[in-house]
């Protein structure tokens, strides 16, 4: 069921807030043991919120729109008297949280359920959510592959359906990647739209959050919860202008993952190409700010205590504490160049149309693969899609593309800032025809 | 030895951890310098392209 028919039962009393929870609740404690998606279930806060939900109804008032919904959020969101992690070892001696974070706060006013927090890679800085610490999060589509990261529990929990709704945060791509590899949806919401207040940064004039769903119309209800200023979209669809972005975006990817945007694009009748210029050196700027930045909030830490740090992390981290401030500089001019540059092309089309990713989800502790016939490092490129769109701070949705026997893949709907109500409304008439959409992974439990 | 430019990433590495009191051990530097490497890339890479004085960073104020 998906999350809107289950607020909508509730409300109406055909099923209880409890129950929905309760169910939840085993559905995660049957397939996580296999997954590694939750690092954290939290029962007696779940069950006490779901019992207020119920008898706030029965009285007769109106929880919201989501009420009863479990969700889970990813584990750099703060959580009331729970220690904020962000996939680290080295936060563990943090102060447990005294609130919760906004987007978490936001969701909840709406009915929304907090059951738990999930899986990522460790600090946000990473594709694929193997995590020292916690473990590595299997893609339920496939366990012997990665569930792409640094969302990558969220996506995993959403996906294999043990909660509708996931709480994720993006800086280079840590929501589409991974709902890409999963094969749901989710959103990048424009820089700066969205509270990130209680969600731990990352690199912070790139993070936004953003929610995961499997279905476009859940997405859309879980974005509304989250950013006050949404509007439904109310325009038409026909007259708009769509175009498939070439160029650096056509390059370098399985032509499975061509298939899916040209499906998209079909769909769409985006018969035009255009080439946003410069896409791989705000790639390159995207990675350079990223790296600064994170290794500047992680200095002090890195000083004092650098073995409890994940390898795959802590080295990366160093560089980035110690690059010269003028790489740095130079990157974020380039970002306001770049910024103005993607502004003029959105004077000539309103939605773009690019690849997520450019293969499919990768078998784990896979480092490499042939592309085009040449060997291919998978962990720096699985975000050449997504980075370059982060730099200019626009929206994307990444919709998933029914394709029969083959492994999820995502594609991005690309918009100018501010037309989050647009990409949403494309996403659920894409879905209502049958172009895009979650399918359902292989059973994740034995029930016999 | 100093015109190899993994030799100078690595110098680099070394007094920029000892002046910003980060202490790596040889092989920490080395793993650092080759993670530096990479970003020393994309640096060179959007050095080269020609940008304005008047792109800035903060943006200006027009009344």
């Amino acid at each position: 069921m998906t999350a809107v028919d289950l607020g909508r039962s509730v409300r109406a009393r055909t099923l209880r807030a409890r129950a929905v929870v309760e169910s939840a609740l085993a559905r995660i404690a049957g397939a996580n043991p296999r997954l590694a998606a939750f690092t954290a279930v939290f029962p007696e806060r779940a069950l006490a919120r779901a019992s207020r939900i119920d008898a706030q109804i029965a009285a007769g008032g109106d929880p919201g729109p989501l009420s009863g919904v479990p969700f889970a959020a990813k584990n750099l969101f703060d959580v009331a008297g729970i220690v904020t992690r962000a996939g680290a070892k080295v936060t563990g001696g943090h102060h447990p949280a005294a609130r919760d974070a906004d987007a978490v706060a936001a969701l909840e006013a709406q009915g929304a359920v907090l059951v738990g927090v999930t899986n990522m890679d460790e600090f946000a800085y990473g594709f694929v959510t193997e995590n020292a610490h916690d473990g590595t999060t299997r893609n339920p589509h496939d366990v012997e592959r990665i569930a792409g990261g640094s969302s990558g529990g969220s996506a995993a929990a959403v996906a294999a359906d043990l909660v509708p709704l996931a709480l994720a945060s993006d800086t280079n791509g840590s929501i589409r990647v991974p709902a890409a590899f999963c094969g749901i949806f989710g959103i990048r919401p424009t820089f700066g739209r969205v509270s990130r207040r209680g969600a731990f940064p990352f690199a912070s004039s790139l993070d936004v959050i953003g929610p995961l769903a499997r279905t476009a119309v859940d997405l859309t209800a879980a974005y509304a919860a989250l950013d006050a200023r949404f509007t439904p979209y109310t325009g038409e669809f026909a007259g708009l202008r769509f175009a498939h972005l070439g160029g650096y975006f056509d390059a370098g990817q399985t032509p499975e993952a061509r298939r899916a945007v040209k499906h998209v694009c079909a769909a769409l009748g985006a018969i035009d190409e255009v080439t946003l210029e410069e896409a791989k050196r705000a790639r390159e700027a995207a990675f350079i700010i990223t790296s600064a930045e994170s290794g500047e909030l992680h200095a002090a830490r890195l000083r004092a205590n650098a073995d409890d740090f994940d390898p795959a992390t802590r080295d990366r981290l160093a560089a980035g504490a110690l690059l010269p401030a003028a790489w740095y500089i130079r990157a974020q001019r380039f970002r306001s160049w770049f910024h103005e540059h993607i502004e003029e092309l959105f004077a000539r089309v309103d939605v773009l149309v690019a690849p997520a990713t450019p293969f499919p989800a990768t078998q784990i502790g896979r480092q490499t693969l042939m592309l085009d016939g040449a060997e291919f490092e998978i962990r720096p490129n699985l975000g050449v899609f997504t980075q370059p769109l982060t730099l200019a701070g626009v929206p994307v949705v990444s919709v998933p593309v029914i394709a029969p026997r083959t492994l999820p893949l995502g594609v991005q709907l690309v918009g100018r800032a501010g037309s989050e109500n647009l990409l949403l409304a494309l996403a659920v008439e894409l879905e209502r025809r049958g172009v895009v959409g979650a399918q359902t992974p292989p059973a994740l439990v034995d029930v016999g | 030895m100093r015109d190899d430019p993994s030799d100078q990433l690595a110098a680099y590495v070394r007094a920029a951890s000892a002046l910003t009191d980060m202490p790596l051990d040889a092989d920490r530097v080395q793993a650092v310098a080759t993670a530096l490497t990479r970003v020393a890339g994309f640096a060179a890479n959007i050095e080269a392209f020609a940008l304005a004085d008047d792109v800035e960073i903060a943006g200006s104020f027009a009344p």
